[in-house]
């Protein structure tokens, strides 16, 4: 019995052994190839600032340079230590504008980025380095993040003006506001669920004094496309948003609501409610689109 | 003597002659009548290919001009999405994108609630349209069969108008009816009722009844929409039969005489009992398989978008990384391309306009087939009682297929042609170059950019197997 208990255990152990190899190996490689990896500075240069930031939810350690080589002898350079180093050429091209130039090099999953400007008595240059899993093979393939940098959705309401015969959503804030072709566009985010927001406006713009011209539920709607086109989607495509845990544009467009209202003052406003996208547990969206009848 | 006897002789070769005169006639007047009735056949067989003739092709009229609607529909559609797109493009252009993009995914999700509702009218239209040609290719091929029942008589009409005379119960004409019909108040909803019911024959009345007539809604108007492939190809079978009472004189007709309910009568195919009837049959698709398509050049401008997006954006977000020096080209390269990426997969999202799902099989395999039969049990034209056709089964028959063609111009479509390349290169020349360009480039190729003429599809018949 205790013999059987111990080779159960050692099976387990053994398996257990084979699925956390890959990591701890890759762990160690990270070790020895990770942010730590040090980059030497361009000849006759000054660091100019050290900048890190986060982006696509990976950590770009920076450092920029002024450098009084010309950006020939500087691309020269690192294409010559990077492979001493082991390293792959991944990328040469220039940026928009045609005058910065950026070369990558790669070696298992550390990227170092550098980006070359060249001026009249040298080259700017700015060097990232950042750890990409090996199946990703560029930076801007992965998704954005919340926790990335540039992300500083909305804590208060964003400039703009609440329609005065229209409520707004509660527990949310405003995204923006604005206008063309006729109509103003209020867009808001709301801790309700999208059937709790659509119940809420059933329920508001009743008792506003606003005639329903059509309830859309997408679901059903799709649903209806479905079953008469014989197809198994949309057609929107395969593209999931670019953003982590998102989901995809299927799916949000097809669990919103439109509400369309008529005013008794010629006016019309149309009610988009969609499932949120930003994040695992995202507000929802709610815009409302106004208009006066021409 | 001789003479004589020489004029005898000539007179009697005359006589000789006449039974040959006699012989030559009999058989002129014999081959006339074999003319007549073959005349009357060859009439027949016209007048009943005639009329399934005329019922394909305005079946195929009704059809052609539901996609006519079709286009215009999917050009209007394009017409208002290419603003939302603009209204896309802007969000993207004026906001960060996590404020754009909300925006800009609910102008996406109202645009595919209108495609898409746009387009469940498309197929109530489809389903519309494909009853209508129908409707009217019965209509058409019964109006022009060759009903040969006589017309109430103008006695006959007075008479029955105030006696009643159905069934054969006719009064005598009498004064009385003269008089009774001419003095009536002509406004007179009752009379004017009964005028209407005895001025004309069976067959009249027969088409003058679209749902219980010539058109049953109960029967013909009753196919249940499914899926939309397989698409059914119901048939429609409708008829009139008419026989002359020997005794009486009067006329009997399937529409008003056979016993029958409508839908009894036409589940029964009750007209075959008569002594004439015509019978047509119609056969076309339900309705229509549509999906929402895109455009032809889509990707060109989901691709002008995300340069558009990039340009613009690039240089906001290369002042937003300042901070971080020679890094910021490559920070606001990654942001302005993730950005353009997002504008670029709403504009690949976007539908257009509504087409076919399979263009082939939905236009060039779908036209508005017409069989009309014809059987005369008797009639004596010529010299014997001459039977038109064999037997109530085997009717004198035509068959005839009206199909609303794209083959005329080889490009007609209900897809948009409202964009078209040159809008394209009206859009890419008014973001990427100069918008007066764009403007100017739109103004020049205006007549191409709306060749709603593409919508038009060309109608005719098409050959039988």
């Amino acid at each position: 019995m205790i013999k059987h208990i111990f080779r159960v255990n050692l099976i387990i152990f053994v398996i257990i052994s084979i699925a956390l190899l890959p990591g701890w190996y890759a762990g160690a490689a990270e070790k020895s190839l990770g942010l730590a990896f040090e980059v030497p500075p361009p000849e006759n240069s000054e660091l100019l600032d050290t900048p890190n930031l986060k982006l696509f939810n990976t950590d770009l350690k920076g450092a920029t340079y002024t450098s009084q080589e010309n950006l020939y002898r500087i691309v020269a350079y690192y294409s010559n230590f990077f492979s001493q180093e082991g390293f792959e050429k991944t990328m040469d091209t220039m940026m928009p504008g045609g005058k910065v130039r950026r070369i990558q090099f790669r070696k298992q999953r550390l990227v170092v980025d550098i980006v070359l400007t060249p001026k009249q008595d040298g080259t700017d240059v700015g060097i990232a380095k950042y750890i990409l899993e090996e199946k990703v093979k560029k930076l801007e393939d992965l998704a954005l993040s919340m926790n990335d940098s540039i992300f500083s959705l909305p804590k208060a309401d964003m400039p703009g003006k609440d329609f005065s015969s229209i409520p707004r959503p509660p527990s949310g804030y405003r995204l923006s506001d604005m206008s063309g072709g006729g109509a103003r566009y209020l867009t808001y985010t709301t801790k309700l669920s999208p059937k709790e927001t659509r119940q809420f406006y059933v329920d508001e713009m009743g008792h506003g004094g606003w005639q329903t011209k059509s309830d859309i539920d997408m679901a059903e709607l799709t649903a209806n496309y479905k079953r008469l086109s014989g197809k198994k989607d949309l057609g929107l495509g395969k593209s999931r948003f670019p953003f982590e845990g998102s989901r995809d544009l299927e799916e949000v467009v097809s669990q919103g609501f439109v509400l369309e209202y008529e005013g008794e003052a010629n006016e019309l406003a149309k009610i988009t409610i969609m499932p949120g996208f930003f994040g695992k547990n995202p507000d929802t969206i709610v815009q409302i689109a106004y208009s006066e009848k021409r | 003597m001789y003479t004589k006897f020489s004029l005898n002789k000539t007179r009697y070769e005359s006589g000789q002659v006449f039974p040959f005169l006699i012989a030559i006639i009999c058989i002129v007047i014999i081959m006339a009548m074999i003319t007549v009735n073959l005349g009357q056949i060859a009439l027949f067989r016209t007048d009943v290919s005639n009329a399934a003739d005329a019922g394909a092709l305005a079946g195929a009229s009704v059809i052609s001009g539901q996609l006519l609607a079709y286009g215009i529909t999917s050009d209007m559609m394009c017409g208002q999405n290419l603003i939302k797109v603009a209204a896309i493009v802007l969000a993207f252009v004026l906001m960060q994108f996590f404020t754009a993009l909300p925006v800009a995914i609910a102008i996406l999700t109202t645009m595919l609630s209108s495609n898409v509702t746009a387009l469940m009218k498309a197929y109530t239209d489809s389903q519309m349209a494909w009853t209508n040609a129908r409707k009217t290719a019965l209509q058409y091929a019964f109006s022009n069969a060759p009903v040969d029942e006589p017309r109430i008589t103008y006695e006959e009409f007075l008479d029955c108008l105030v006696g009643g005379c159905r069934n054969g119960s006719r009064a005598a004409p009498t004064t009385d009816n003269y008089n009774a019909y001419l003095t009536t108040d002509s406004s007179d909803a009752g009379l004017r009722a009964a005028a209407r019911l005895y001025a004309r024959n069976g067959f009249a009345k027969f088409m003058d009844d679209s749902k219980n007539g010539w058109w049953i809604d109960e029967v013909f108007g009753s196919v249940e929409t499914g899926p939309s492939a397989p698409v059914p190809t119901p048939l429609v079978i409708s008829g009139y039969g008419w026989t002359q009472n020997p005794m009486t004189g009067e006329f009997i007709n399937s529409f008003e005489d056979s016993g029958m309910t409508p839908a009894v009568c036409a589940n029964n195919y009750c007209w075959r009992t008569y002594e004439n009837f015509v019978e047509i049959q119609v056969k076309s698709r339900l309705m229509y398989a549509f999906e929402l398509v895109g455009l032809p050049g889509q990707d060109i401008l989901a691709w002008a978008v995300f340069a558009y997006v990039f340009i613009t954006k690039y240089p906001v977000w290369l002042a937003l990384f300042a901070w971080t020096g020679p890094l910021a080209p490559l920070i606001a390269g990654l942001l302005a391309a993730a950005e353009a990426t997002l504008a670029k997969i709403l504009i690949d999202a976007i539908k257009f306009g509504i087409d076919f799902s399979n263009p082939d099989e939905m236009i060039e395999g779908s036209p508005v087939e017409v069989i009309v039969a014809r059987y005369k049990a008797s009639s004596n034209v010529g010299l014997w009682n001459f039977r038109y056709a064999p037997s109530p089964l085997a009717p004198v028959r035509a068959k005839a297929q009206g199909h609303a063609f794209r083959t005329a111009f080889g490009d007609e479509t209900i897809s948009p042609t409202f964009f078209s390349m040159d809008t394209l290169w009206a859009i890419v020349l008014f973001f990427l170059a100069n918008p007066l360009i764009g403007i100017a480039y739109f103004i020049a190729n205006w007549d191409d950019i709306f060749d709603t003429s593409r919508h038009l599809f060309d109608v005719r018949l098409q050959a039988v197997q």
